[in-house]
């Protein structure tokens, strides 16, 4: 739980909500079990292309097809593919070029933020703040898990980045589901339900096992679900676990300033100083990553 | 000579680390709990304490509340085993300036401790990414550093294996180059060789190039890093933008033998084709192609007056120019010549040149370049110019 407040009042907010939370979870839970919360299924073309890139043998032409069928994810590709980092003077004119220019891998990453990226978009506009800023934290601790894997000689950095896309994906479904339970109570009671204290508190508490459940429905690598699963406390006794670099580039990007609302700094700033001896991290390291993630973030997200 | 406290419940973690610090130069003092700590601290001052979390009669924290509330600001590392993050939040409210988590190796804790007592060899703050000065060593290629490190030209780290391949092809065969394909390849090259240029692929799939170029930069600080990208439609935008994020300049993809040719001038040939000592200037020849001649005299004009100024400096009287090896245009030597000289005329320094017959005919085929004294050697120039 990363809510900022004294020791006493967390205690105390544990001991009034943490029933409460712990009901919601099983709720959310036993919903996605029965297939009755509608969890946001892998867009089709999204899902198409990652069973084409799990094919060795096939060919560009392939995804041209199905990205055909995606307009807005055509335009994506596009877009990359043209950018200032690709484009060079030739401007790719046919999705065959933009997707050859691209290469298979970082279409991957395309398709998998494309895909995170719409569930982190709410027509709710009590959830569209939370969410849009959710999803600038997500990407960021997406590139910092990305390059500090790339930077210390690991090589899940691909899985890293998904992780760190995916690792808050719960928070806007779990505040969905609590809208709603609160809309239906206003209306049976005429009063309001809970304060946004213990809104934030059961969101913290309960957000994480729906990542995993998003994770599981798109078929993710296993690592990656764990690593969701996991990320929110260090394990010492397993340094090298790639949850544990996501739990320090979380913390990491909530003292970089890109944090959700309501963020606990001074617990972030504890998460680097242990982060940085478990993981054995430059403090060079840090400094670069924390100086430069905002306006990497602007650039992507 | 620093004195550090060191706080453990373990007489052996104590002595391990009481061993380490002694080797960094410290004097150590041992204490195994909190409060056996605080009753030493009233006696004696130390420069930095190094605590344990968990400990009988008075844990860590507790021992920290109590060194604070009295007043005692001296630096503090946690070095434990405790990983919670409250623990260490509520430590870092009571002013930490570290943490060691238990295991740990012996680097970081010497790292840590030469931090918090601002010794030398701690590790240094970020350097500034507005720094973009490069200054480039000596011309050694293949040969090994006084470090026993070896010298490369160029270091390509591209995902792409065509990409140095086709690097090779168009350098110079003097020109050394080492292609890696990933960021952790890359560092671990720059740990073990000097290089002159090392060219980062501004897209590589795993990594931030610009925070590469920043780790880079830090292990080769006297490298050029040049991003590799694809030709811009504006390539003074993507410079600009590429600097900013602390390149020093843009090579782009994909490679011709012009460009290629620039880049070797840029950055290999430029000693070679102006070299200074004393108040003595060589001019090294051309060996490129006829129609690449113009950027040879362009870059000698270039390079002159910073050799120059450096001259006038040392209040030398006159300039001695070698041209016995340079490239002699009937047309451009001379204009290069005239520049020069006029260039020397407004700091009040004389031109000597040095050359044969074929020289001396050039010189006098202009009316601003007949009046330029010229030798048969260095020796007699030099004597002339001192």
């Amino acid at each position: 739980m990363d809510v900022a407040m004294e020791p006493a009042a967390k205690a105390a907010l544990e001991k009034s909500t943490g029933p409460l939370a712990q009901q919601i979870e099983k709720l959310v839970l036993r919903k996605i079990a029965d297939d009755s919360l509608a969890l946001p299924a892998l867009p089709s073309a999204i899902a198409r292309c990652m069973e084409l890139l799990k094919d060795a043998s096939a060919e560009p032409k392939e995804y041209v097809v199905v990205l055909e069928t995606d307009p807005m994810l055509a335009a994506r590709v596009f877009r990359m593919a043209n950018s200032a980092a690709f484009g060079g003077t030739q401007r790719s004119a046919t999705l065959m070029a933009a997707v050859t220019r691209l290469g298979l891998k970082r279409l991957k990453t395309l398709l998998l933020q494309a895909a995170s990226e719409r569930l982190f978009i709410s027509k709710n506009a009590s959830i569209a703040a939370l969410a849009a800023s959710v999803w600038q934290h997500s990407v960021a601790v997406a590139l910092i898990a990305r390059d500090l894997c790339a930077l210390t000689a690991r090589s899940d950095s691909e899985e890293a980045c998904i992780a760190g896309l995916l690792h808050d994906v719960g928070k806007p479904i779990v505040a969905s589901v609590l809208l709603e339970a609160e809309r239906q109570i206003v209306e049976l009671r005429g009063s309001a339900w809970i304060g946004s204290e213990e809104w934030t508190y059961v969101l913290a508490r309960t957000h994480r096992a729906v990542g995993v459940a998003v994770a599981q429905k798109w078929e993710l690598p296993e690592v990656v679900r764990t690593t969701v699963r996991d990320c929110s406390e260090f394990d010492a006794a397993n340094r090298a676990s790639l949850a544990n670099v996501l739990c320090f580039a979380n913390a990491l990007a909530k003292t970089a300033g890109i944090c959700p609302p309501l963020t606990d700094i001074e617990d972030a700033k504890a998460l680097v100083l242990i982060g940085r001896s478990l993981l054995g991290v430059e403090e060079q390291v840090v400094g670069s990553l924390s100086s430069t993630i905002k306006g990497r973030v602007a650039e992507v997200a | 000579m620093p004195r550090v406290m060191t706080v453990d419940d373990s007489r052996a973690v104590r002595t391990i680390i009481a061993k380490q610090l002694t080797a960094l130069g410290c004097e150590v003092e041992e204490a195994e709990d909190g409060k056996a700590a605080l009753d030493k601290l009233q006696d004696i001052a130390v420069d930095l304490v190094l605590l344990d979390v968990t400990m009988p009669v008075m844990d860590g924290p507790a021992m920290l509340a109590g060194l604070r509330q009295s007043g005692n600001r001296t630096p503090v590392i946690m070095l434990t085993s405790e990983a919670k993050r409250s623990v260490i939040a509520e430590a870092l409210k009571l002013g930490i300036d570290d943490y060691i988590l238990k295991p740990f190796k012996p680097e970081e804790l010497a790292e840590k401790v030469k931090k918090s007592l601002n010794l030398a060899g701690g590790s240094a703050p970020a350097a500034d990414e507005g720094e973009a000065a490069v200054t480039l060593p000596s011309p050694a290629a293949g040969a090994a550093t006084t470090e026993g490190k070896q010298f490369i030209d160029v270091l390509v780290v591209d995902d792409m294996e065509n990409v140095a391949k086709r690097l090779r092809a168009l350098l110079p065969s003097h020109v050394t180059l080492h292609a890696v394909m990933s960021a952790q390849a890359a560092l671990a090259a720059c740990k073990e060789r000097v290089c002159r240029v090392i060219l980062v692929d501004y897209d590589l799939p795993d990594v931030s190039a610009a925070l590469l170029s920043t780790q880079l930069k830090v292990l080769q600080p006297h490298a050029a890093v040049v991003a590799l990208a694809l030709k811009p439609p504006n390539t003074a935008q993507f410079v600009s933008e590429v600097q900013a994020k602390g390149f020093a300049d843009a090579l782009y993809k994909p490679f011709s033998p012009e460009t290629m040719e620039d880049f070797v001038q840029q950055y290999f040939d430029k000693q070679d084709l102006l070299v200074r000592e004393d108040n003595l200037v060589r001019l090294g020849s051309f060996n490129g192609k006829p129609e690449r001649m113009e950027r040879y005299f362009t870059r000698l004009d270039s390079l002159f007056p910073p050799a120059l100024e450096t001259i006038a400096a040392a209040c030398f009287e006159g300039v001695v120019v070698d041209l016995s090896q340079a490239t002699l245009h009937p047309e451009r030597m001379p204009r290069l010549l005239a520049s020069v000289s006029s260039r020397c005329s407004n700091m009040g320094l004389r031109v000597l040149v040095v050359g044969g017959t074929d020289v001396k005919k050039l010189l006098g085929g202009y009316e601003e370049t007949k009046g330029i004294p010229c030798f048969a050697d260095t020796t007699s120039a030099k004597a002339q110019a001192a």
